[in-house]
């Protein structure tokens, strides 16, 4: 069996285990997505060249569609996988922005930042931690909302992309996705204040 | 304001919901009727609704977070570790990487490659071209050091790492004067040369991939590596490639226009970029272009002459000013310095035709020196156009390399005469068939086998010979790769090309050179690691040694060559081409059942290879009915040629030579099935392909002397005897003995047959002279000119002695089943000679046992000329021995077996119509003994 076929079949039988709520299945899903990710990151960046964005939806794409292919039987449905996977997306680039700003404080770290000309147009690492902190809290809350986030904030996804994902009217989208600003907001303002 | 808390969000969740819905000018008027009936909702989703404005305006989370790039720094790929990007191209990315064992402190480049998906060929390719490019050395050279497929599963290559600019911008930079300029483009040639040398093209000059260092010297980069990359499977590589890795602005017409990549591409790619030294202008890139007007000015447009384009910069001011000073000149100046002589060469080195550039490197370098001491130089303008017509006129006889197996086909039109005289053209065929094999072997290999070396080596001979214009044959070429393939060390590829080198001289008939070339192939392939080449050099030699005489040996060879291949399926093409030599070997040992067993089993090593394309299916095919040929499995080669032809008509390659060859020995089968008349069609169908251009002289002599046997069984002796001599004046002027004899026989026997005794006995005579001074007494060839004898006798009125050559040529014949052929001949002949000595009893006797011959002979239900022959004969016994019935039988036999195949009107037919018509006439007559047409 290839690699690829035993990480296929080994996120396939996660995503179930997960889903039935299996102790510990949730964590390992998400590491083991998480590791793959990364694969297909490295394997994107080296067909591409050194100096390209990864692309969170290709990336995404990439391993579903890698899941698909080597376990077109088992393989989850696309919207439970990218539930999942967007979650995992979304601790990939909040560590990706600590490690940056880590680096920026001379740290040693594997991953390396691309240009910093767009780097301060978009939230900083720390940011995004309390923005990742706010998220876990919807989740408990209101997890649709924080799915939506993960989709359209974390991974690039527009907003038809997600209704036609998530089975929604693009109007519920969109207003999931306001309501969603709202409460992350406040939460982060209150930690903010709290500091 | 404080987070909401779950309870909090639950309760405005569904307001919120409702108020978003609606269009913002709807929202103030649903926000009072919330007011009247719940004055603290309305406040709280009123607050909602204003933070939603302020985080509109502070963009909250509207710019998406910056995503990951993961780096490869720190990457390991083979022994090295990736220290810092240095580029990027259409190819890959380059990077700057160093040793991870740290135990040399040196810094190489590793290119990794975009070929992610690479299937198992392209790997293997990859490897096999890496190999190659790795031996090349040179100090101009940046090496190849190592190659392979990283942790990742994309290709990568690791190069000698080098310090150093562009050179054009070094040029400028140190504001190079021309002259300087042109000594320092010498330095970037010598290497070039020397990698043409070795049968490998750059296929990517440019200024990006020629440095000069800190010190001055120069140093290509990516030496052969765009072929590396260049998609698809190599057999697109000779022509119609397009290479995947180009760089436009420096692709050779050719490259653009999906021709073949050889070593004048580089030498084009030389040109633009010595016009580009010269000039600081790109010679088709002036003013504005489009990707697409780019390879329209390439293929199509002649650039203007260097000098004419540093005038034109002289026009534009500043910029010709900078180009100018750039060089220590003016643009005026530097005008006159290119035009002449400057422009001639950089003209001639940028033709669009590969033919009419340099012929090679080294010519070029030689002018460049010539013009730097001011000798007259070599290219003129329009110079080819003199030569090529000269040539022409010159040296007609000259062969282009890419007609040599076109050739060799030709010269594969060997075949027996008859069953009765297949020996007497045994040595010739033999060789012959060598060479069609070997001919064919190297296109199986060359479209199937991946031989990288060998197809530089075409490319290489077709390229560097051809575009001079200059007379040259294909001795020449093979000489001149001999020479450079034998001052390289002893690798893979060399012992490969050699070998090639070893087939094709047999191809151009040189046999003496091909044993001696694949001699020193075989030698030192003993020293090679890979199996593939120990195993396909001993089966290479095997096939030559057999032409010797020395079929143990061959043989040996061949079984060395089989036992030395692994189960493993990569090397079931190189066990396909093994036993094709095998079959070779046999077939010239004699042929027989184990010829068919190595074309049986080259097939099922094609088939389990994957590999068994149309083409070489049709390969096989013809190869397997040829094998049944020669082991006399007639039947059995019939229904093969019938399928090969079916092949060749699907491959749309029924007018080829290949088919040529098909028909005439299809035909030679048809003759030795006793079926004259098919044997005939084909045997001109073989001619008409050979003789489409109306040029009769390319039909070989051994195709007339076919035609000559096909007439003189349907009686037409007369024709036979015209046709025979042809063939005899064709094979004297090509020097070709065997053939020679051939014609000789079958004229000989036409003349006499035809009523010319004494003109047919003194060629028979000389004929016999020939095979006594050639071979032993006991020589089947011996065999043949004693039966022709037989009829001798008959013809002069002497039976007794006719009857007594006969008995010589049983006694001959007999003791060896390979001549039950020549026996029933003999029995058949030997009965009518009885016949008409009324010795009725013997020749019934003479033909029934001509008759068990023929069962033995022909498939059961076999319509066949010889068959009705002999039961003719035999009729004609009945008749004298008064058995009306049995002749009345044996005439009907006669005559349906020979009509369809030698026609109503064949003398013989016409014979046996008498004969049975007497018989209702008359059924007391007696039976015939005149003078009717009689073999």
């Amino acid at each position: 069996m290839s690699p690829a076929t035993r990480m296929a079949t080994s996120i396939s039988d996660l995503v179930d285990a997960a889903d039935r709520g299996e102790p510990g299945a949730s964590d390992t899903l998400f590491a083991t997505l998480y590791a793959e990710l990364h694969r297909i990151a490295r394997q994107q960046l080296q067909r591409h060249g050194w100096g390209v964005s990864l692309g969170a939806t290709s990336l995404l794409h990439e391993a579903y569609m890698d899941l698909a292919k080597h376990d077109p039987a088992r393989f989850p449905d696309r919207q439970k996988f990218l539930g999942y996977a967007s979650r995992v997306m979304r601790g990939l680039i909040i560590d990706y922005a600590r490690s940056r700003q880590a680096q920026k404080r001379g740290g040693q770290f594997e991953l390396t930042a691309i240009s910093t000309d767009v780097v301060d147009a978009v939230p900083g690492g720390e940011d995004l931690s309390a923005l990742g902190a706010a998220l876990d809290e919807l989740a408990a809350v209101d997890p649709v909302l924080a799915t939506i986030v993960d989709l359209k904030f974390f991974c690039g996804f527009t907003v038809p992309e997600i209704a036609a994902m998530q089975g929604m009217s693009e109007r519920t989208v969109e207003r999931n996705w306001q309501k969603a600003r709202l409460f992350l907001h406040r939460t982060v303002q209150d930690d903010l204040l709290r500091d | 304001m404080a987070r909401p808390s779950p309870e909090t969000w639950h309760s405005i969740s569904h307001l919120l919901d409702e108020v978003l819905d609606l269009a913002p000018e709807a929202r103030a008027g649903w926000l009072a009727a919330l007011g009247a009936r719940d004055p603290r909702a309305a406040e709280a989703i009123g607050g909602w609704l204003d933070e939603l404005q302020a985080l509109d305006a502070s963009r909250f989370l509207a710019d998406r977070p910056a995503e990951p790039t993961a780096t490869l720094v720190g990457l390991e790929v083979g022994a090295y570790r990736l220290v810092e990007p240095l580029g990027q191209g259409g190819m890959g990315t380059v990077w700057l990487a160093e040793r991870k064992d740290g135990q040399f402190d040196q810094r190489v480049a590793v290119k990794l490659l975009n070929a992610a998906l690479m299937d198992r060929a392209g790997t293997d390719r990859f490897a096999r071209e890496a190999g190659i490019l790795a031996r090349l050395t040179h100090p101009s050279i940046s090496r190849l050091l190592d190659a392979g497929m990283s942790s990742l599963g994309a290709p990568y290559l690791v190069l000698e790492y080098v310090d150093g600019a562009h050179i054009d911008a070094s040029c400028d930079q140190r504001r190079l004067p021309l002259r300087e300029r042109l000594y320092l483009f010498l330095d970037v040639l010598a290497p070039v040369a020397h990698a043409h040398a070795n049968l490998i093209v750059h296929r990517d000059l440019k200024p990006a991939n020629v440095l000069v260092t800190a010190d001055g010297h120069v140093k290509l980069l990516d030496f052969g590596i765009a072929k590396l990359l260049s998609a698809g499977p190599d057999d697109v590589t000779m022509s119609g490639s397009r290479d995947a890795a180009l760089t436009p602005a420096f692709a050779a017409p050719e490259q653009l226009s999906g021709g073949s990549v050889t070593t004048a591409t580089d030498v084009y790619a030389l040109g633009v970029l010595l016009y580009l030294l010269a000039t600081g202008r790109h010679p088709s890139l002036s003013g504005t272009v489009t990707p697409a007007g780019l390879v329209e000015a390439v293929v199509h447009r002649d650039p203007p002459p260097a000098s004419e384009m540093a005038r034109r910069a002289a026009d534009d001011g500043q910029t010709s000013d900078s180009l100018a000073n750039a060089r220590g000149t003016t643009p005026a100046r530097l005008a006159d310095a290119l035009a002449g002589d400057l422009d001639t060469i950089l003209a001639r080195a940028l033709k669009k035709s590969p033919r009419e550039r340099y012929a090679s490197v080294v010519e070029f370098a030689a002018d460049l020196r010539r013009y730097l001491r001011h000798e007259p130089i070599a290219a003129r303008p329009d110079t080819w156009r003199y030569r090529a017509a000269k040539f022409t006129r010159r040296n007609r006889a000259a062969v282009a390399f890419g007609t040599v197996a076109a050739v060799a086909l030709t010269g594969g039109l060997v075949g027996t005469l008859l069953q009765a005289r297949r020996a007497t053209a045994q040595a010739a065929r033999a060789d012959r068939q060598a060479a069609v094999a070997t001919a064919e072997r190297d296109f199986a290999r060359r479209q199937l086998m991946r031989a990288e070396s060998i197809n530089d080596l075409n490319a290489f001979l077709i390229s560097d010979a051809a575009p001079g214009g200059a007379p040259f044959t294909a001795r020449d070429l093979l000489d001149r790769a001999r020479q450079i393939v034998s001052r390289q060390q002893a690798d893979d590829t060399t012992i490969e090309t050699m070998a090639a080198i070893g087939n094709l001289y047999s191809t151009v008939g040189e046999t003496a050179l091909s044993d001696e070339v694949l001699a020193e192939a075989y030698a030192r392939s003993r020293q090679s690691t890979d199996v593939a080449v120990k195993a396909k050099t001993a089966c290479e030699y095997g096939s030559t040694v057999v032409r010797s005489g020395d079929a143990a040996r061959a043989r040996a060879l061949i079984e060395e060559g089989l036992a030395a291949l692994p189960g493993d399926p990569r090397y079931l093409m190189a066990r396909m081409a093994c036993h094709m030599s095998g079959a070779s070997v046999e077939n010239w040992a004699g042929g027989g059942e184990a010829s068919i067993q190595h074309v049986e089993a080259a097939r099922t090593a094609a088939e389990q290879s994957g590999a068994l394309t149309p083409l070489l299916s049709l390969k096989i095919t013809m190869n397997l009915a040829e094998s049944y040929r020669i082991a006399g499995r007639y039947g059995d080669a019939d229904v093969a040629f019938r399928d090969a032809e079916a092949r060749l008509t699907a491959l749309g390659r029924a007018d080829t030579e290949r088919a040529s060859v098909l028909f005439n020995n299809w035909g030679l089968v048809l003759g030795s099935l006793g079926r004259p008349l098919d044997s005939e069609r084909l045997l001109r169908r073989s001619v008409a392909i050979s003789s489409a251009r109306g040029d009769e002289s390319r039909i070989e002599p051994v195709s007339w002397a076919n035609l000559a046997v096909a007439a003189f069984d349907l009686a037409r002796y007369d024709e036979a005897a015209r046709l025979a001599e042809r063939a005899r004046a064709g094979a004297v002027s090509r020097k070709d003995p065997v053939v020679r004899d051939q014609a000789l026989l079958i004229g000989a026997r036409a003349l006499v047959a035809g009523g010319h005794v004494a003109a047919g006995t003194a060629m028979l005579d000389e004929v016999e002279g020939h095979f006594r001074e050639m071979f032993p007494p006991t020589h089947p060839a011996l065999v043949a000119t004693a039966i022709d004898r037989i009829r001798v006798f008959e013809r002069r009125g002497d039976l007794d002695r006719a009857l007594t050559q006969a008995d010589t040529a049983l006694a001959m014949a007999s003791g060896d089943t390979r001549r039950v052929g020549y026996q029933r001949v003999v029995r058949r002949r030997r009965a009518e000679i009885l016949v008409q000595l009324h010795r009725f009893a013997e020749a019934r006797a003479e033909a029934a046992r001509g008759l068990e011959m023929l069962a033995s002979l022909f498939p059961p239900n076999a319509v066949a000329g010889a068959i009705g022959l002999m039961h003719l004969v035999l009729a004609e016994a009945d008749l004298g021995l008064g058995d009306t019935a049995g002749a009345r039988e044996a005439l009907d036999t006669a005559l349906r077996h020979i009509e369809p195949t030698m026609g109503a009107q064949h003398p013989h037919a016409v014979r046996a119509r008498a004969l049975a018509t007497g018989l209702t006439a008359s059924p007391a007559t007696s039976p015939s003994t005149s003078g009717s047409p009689r073999r």
